[in-house]
């Protein structure tokens, strides 16, 4: 369970740093990693648990 | 070939979102948030077991949560279509490589022989510690290449380096290692 919130996590932030990178560059693809990360492990606690 | 490797790209996006769905469809049901028996929780069923069975199967035999089975499928996709990239990557540079090094003469393949021996050092360096994260050591079937390929350097290394701080250090000083062997054998063959 653990690792499975954890892979979603890293998916999630992945996508959104990338999407963040092609919008607004090096900062955006930081921020949106950081966003995406937050936004997965928020999400993934009411869906896993 | 650039344009097969767009195609690709888009191909693995497309079983990506695919997988999304199904294991959104799947927990949706799984979960009772839409009813099995109605026609929308029946339709939902009747698109995504087919792909979400066999992770199921497995799922169950490894102990785990079968109503997550459709997240371990995105997982599995979003991973293995970034092997499968990876994977072109690398052969379509290692063929642009062996063309090029060829036509530099003997040299050039020696060197080439060198950086592809340092790859695949590095590969199985990296297999190894991230599959003891995981919780996979010698022992495991799929994992002896990598150790057998390792050990010659990560073992001396640990004898003399013991775990610091909890952290065994002796791959990444391995790492190093092979980093400067690789420089001063291509600096010997003239590169």
């Amino acid at each position: 369970m653990k690792l499975l919130k954890t892979l979603v996590n890293l998916i999630v932030a992945t996508l959104v740093g990338a999407l963040g990178d092609k919008l607004f560059g090096a900062w955006g693809m930081m921020l949106g990693f950081i966003a995406g990360g937050l936004a997965a492990w928020w999400v993934a606690r009411r869906v896993f648990d | 070939m650039l344009g097969a490797y767009i195609v690709a790209r888009y191909v693995v996006l497309g079983a990506f979102a695919v997988s999304l769905l199904v294991a959104l469809a799947g927990w949706l049901v799984r979960t009772r948030r839409i009813s099995p028996f109605g026609a929308p929780g029946r339709a939902l069923r009747a698109a995504s077991d087919p792909l979400i069975r066999p992770v199921e199967t497995r799922l169950v035999r490894a102990g785990g949560n079968p109503v997550h089975a459709g997240w371990w499928l995105v997982v599995g996709v979003a991973a293995g279509g970034v092997l499968v990239l990876t994977l072109w990557n690398w052969v379509v540079r290692t063929a642009y490589g062996v063309s090029a090094a060829f036509t530099q003469g003997p040299r050039g393949a020696i060197a080439l022989l060198i950086v592809t021996a340092y790859q695949i050092l590095i590969v199985a360096l990296v297999v190894r510690v991230v599959a003891s994260w995981l919780g996979f050591f010698r022992y495991t079937r799929w994992l002896r290449p990598a150790y057998v390929l390792t050990d010659w350097l990560v073992e001396p290394i640990r004898r003399v380096l013991p775990p610091m701080g909890g952290l065994d250090w002796s791959p990444l000083a391995a790492w190093l290692a092979l980093v400067v062997l690789k420089q001063v054998l291509l600096m010997v063959v003239g590169f």
